[in-house]
């Protein structure tokens, strides 16, 4: 019998013959010396193999790295449950807008639900800040609402990068195309730049985009701008037409012509005796609207003083210290301040929510077409605790954060952790918090100039302001853990400890006269305890 | 006698999986260190690159830990581990070369496999250091090398090793014994260099 082909041999030693096969192979060896050599020859080749490719040398330092590694990706998220609470979210999210459009609640202008408009980050910066001067009451809606968009926006984006994982160029063309989406202005590219003492656009003067003027003393507005209007002055007056929108910066600004859509004013004082077709936002110290003055829209208002002689066809917002009215508004009026007067021959066509400290005039006269729903907030810290809306609104903080806390618990548990056990480090915590609260919105308002630096600016406050909230979610865990006596493992996947902290943590906060302290402390403990959190995520990242 | 020992081990471990899969950080702790060196190789002599054997050894071990609940002992523990590990790798190796196909197509009966039996470096791999041999395995192209390494260290059948890379049982015979020419040829030339 002949020798068989090497292959044979192969499968021979790799046991991949049937025993038949086996059999005849087995015949020919014990004949012939040449192949048993070569078998044996074979046979001692696979087994240095094997043992060549066994040893492993792990040395500490790598074992050391890839356990560390592996903790930190077990804490982690499944992928699974990213993806189930982000569909969720989208869910949720478009419900609430379909709901709110079908419902026909107001929706305020439309603007408000593009978040592809610049317009939408402005109001939603404007609602934020709003909300968190007056405690709540008059914004709460719009908050919602744009939280709502955001949370449906980001989580569309978020399902598309999931399913986009294994294209790098997709997801990286989707993430550029969002941000542009985000931050592009939604008309007129064009921008004309204007530096002088004194600006003066004439009244045969039409400037065919937007116009920004930058570091004037006075700027005048006689003629025509078809774009945008962009001041950083210390006076400016509108007696022309603007088709976009303003956007001012200065001391004083008087309007006595009209601007086609909305005006943002950070100024001390406001005139308004022309007309603004959309919304008017202000950051200032006071604000008139004179008897021939007229807002399309709303008046959002964010300041001291407002007089309102004028009209405004929807909405007012005022948080500040007083709001006169005795010119027309054509939809709810909401105040948060100290003194409230509706003077004849003024009306209101909604509802009129007032929370003061002092009583509400309201004149015979006047005329309030909805209810009236005033509040007198004295100082007299214990007097809430007599009204049950106050416990609503406790109970309702309380079961948005439970919500919270869970989802953090589950989705971000490693994180969650860690925070828990940082806020343990009480004073550096403190400190860190301490610094976090102020150097954050330093740095986002500096990348907010640089316009290179606005996508980033726009992520950091989000992050900003989702930390402010979590702080005492996370130090109300850190109170839960120590009062059941649970390890931080244990807590951190524990709801009782959720429930029993967040508990102490609202109550607490209540006390009178020190409640607000002890809010405060809370706030940098978390915000403190995040911080390094994410820090330390970074770093180990790095790593 | 060797029997009843043997058992106990099985009864062992067996425990350790079910504590684990239980959800005890102890257990898991266990079946983490039994079996991280094993995956540790198996990802390193698959991808060949250290940085990502690691990368690759903590995903794995992410993957069995979400598992874990669904393994049944029908299949050995460790070879499960392991079939999870090559899995992956071979995954992560085939979305590196999208463009390239990993392995060629190669007509399995146009390899001449004649007579002149090729002579196997026993004496030559005896005497090459181990960490040697493997920098040569290391080298060979990922075709010839997830064979080997599939054989060799995982210990899997032609059979077996043909399903994981779908190839047809015939090619991986063939494969592997162009491996093994590869090796012998680079391990002659190293030793030539000498």
């Amino acid at each position: 019998m002949s020798c068989f082909p090497a292959l044979t041999y192969q499968a021979y030693t790799d046991g991949e013959l049937t025993s038949e096969e086996q059999a005849q192979v087995e015949t020919h060896l014990a004949t012939c010396a040449c192949c048993q050599t070569y078998v044996a020859g074979l046979e001692q080749e696979n087994r240095l193999l094997a043992e060549a490719l066994a040893e492993v040398e792990l040395a500490p330092a790598a074992a050391a790295r890839l356990q560390a590694r592996w903790k930190l990706a077990a804490l982690q998220p499944h992928p699974r449950h990213v993806l189930l609470v982000v569909t969720l979210g989208l869910v949720a999210g478009l419900g609430f807008l379909a709901a709110q459009s079908v419902l026909a609640l107001e929706l305020g202008p439309a603007n408000w639900l593009n978040p592809f408009r610049l317009d939408f980050w402005r109001s939603f910066g404007f609602a934020i800040l709003f909300y968190l001067q007056s405690e709540g009451a008059p914004m709460l809606r719009l908050v919602i609402q744009s939280v709502a968009t955001l949370i449906m926006v980001l989580a569309t984006l978020g399902i598309l990068l999931h399913w986009l994982r294994r294209s790098l160029a997709l997801k990286g063309i989707l993430l550029v195309s969002f941000l542009l989406l985000v931050v592009s202005p939604p008309r007129a590219a064009a921008v004309e730049v204007r530096k002088a003492n004194e600006v003066t656009i004439a009244t045969t003067e039409t400037i065919d985009n937007t116009l920004i003027v930058l570091g004037s003393r006075t700027v005048r507005v006689d003629g025509i701008i078809t774009g945008d209007l962009v001041v950083f002055a210390q006076q400016a007056m509108i007696n022309g037409n603007v088709h976009g929108e303003v956007i001012f910066f200065g001391q004083d600004i008087v309007i006595r012509g009209t601007i086609a859509h909305s005006a943002h004013i950070f100024a001390r004082t406001t005139s308004l005796l022309g007309q603004v077709g959309g919304n008017i936002y202000i950051f200032g110290q006071r604000c008139m609207v004179e008897r021939e003055g007229e807002i399309g829209k709303s008046l959002l208002f964010l300041g001291q003083q407002v007089y309102l002689q004028g009209t405004v066809k929807h909405d007012v917002d005022v948080s500040g210290q007083t709001l006169d009215i005795s010119g027309n508004v054509g939809d709810t009026v909401k105040f948060a301040g100290e003194r409230f007067a509706l003077l004849a021959p003024g009306s209101v066509g909604g509802n009129l929510k007032l929370r003061t400290r002092h009583k509400p005039q309201i004149d015979a006269a006047a005329q309030v077409v909805g209810t009236v729903d005033s509040e007198i907030v004295r100082r007299r810290p214990w007097a809430r605790f007599t009204r049950p809306r106050y416990y609503f609104r406790q109970a309702l903080w309380y079961g948005a954060a439970v919500v919270v806390g869970l989802l953090l618990m589950f989705l971000l548990p490693g994180f969650y952790q860690g925070s828990m056990q940082s806020v343990g480090r009480f004073w550096r915590s403190l400190g860190l918090g301490l610094a976090v609260l102020v150097a954050v919105p330093v740095a986002v308002v500096i990348a907010l100039i640089t316009v290179v630096g606005i996508p980033i600016a726009l992520i950091v406050l989000a992050l900003y302001l989702i930390s402010l909230y979590v702080a005492k979610i996370v130090v109300a865990t850190f109170v839960g853990q120590a009062l059941l006596k649970k390890s931080a493992a244990e807590a951190a996947r524990s709801i009782p400890v959720l429930l029993l902290g967040l508990g102490v943590v609202v109550a607490a906060t209540q006390v009178p006269y020190l409640g607000g302290w002890l809010r405060f402390a809370i706030l940098l403990l978390g915000l403190g305890a995040l911080g390094y959190q994410v820090y330390w995520h970074l770093r180990s990242q790095a790593a | 006698m060797s029997k009843q020992p043997q058992t106990m081990h099985e009864t062992a471990r067996h425990e350790t999986i079910r504590q684990a899969q239980a959800g005890s950080a102890e257990a898991w702790a266990e079946l983490y260190r039994m079996h991280v060196r094993r995956v540790y190789g198996l990802c390193r002599n698959l991808l060949g690159f250290s940085p990502a054997a690691e990368d690759a050894t903590t995903e794995v071990f992410v993957r069995v830990y979400r598992a874990l609940k669904q393994y049944d002992t029908s299949l050995p523990f460790t070879r499960w581990v392991l079939s999870i590990a090559s899995h992956y790798c071979i995954d992560q190796l085939r979305r590196q070369r999208k463009e390239a196909q990993l392995f060629v197509t190669e007509d399995a009966a146009a390899v001449e496999v004649g007579d002149t039996s090729p002579s196997p470096l026993e004496k030559l791999l005896a005497n090459e250091k181990h960490e040697a041999v493997r920098a040569v395995v290391m080298a060979l192209p990922s075709q010839y090398r997830l064979p080997l390494v599939l054989r060799y260290y995982e210990g899997l059948s032609y059979a077996e090793i043909g399903r994981r890379l779908g190839l047809k049982r015939s090619h991986v015979a063939t494969l592997l014994f162009r491996a093994k020419e590869h090796l012998r040829q680079s391990l002659k030339q190293k030793e030539n260099r000498r």
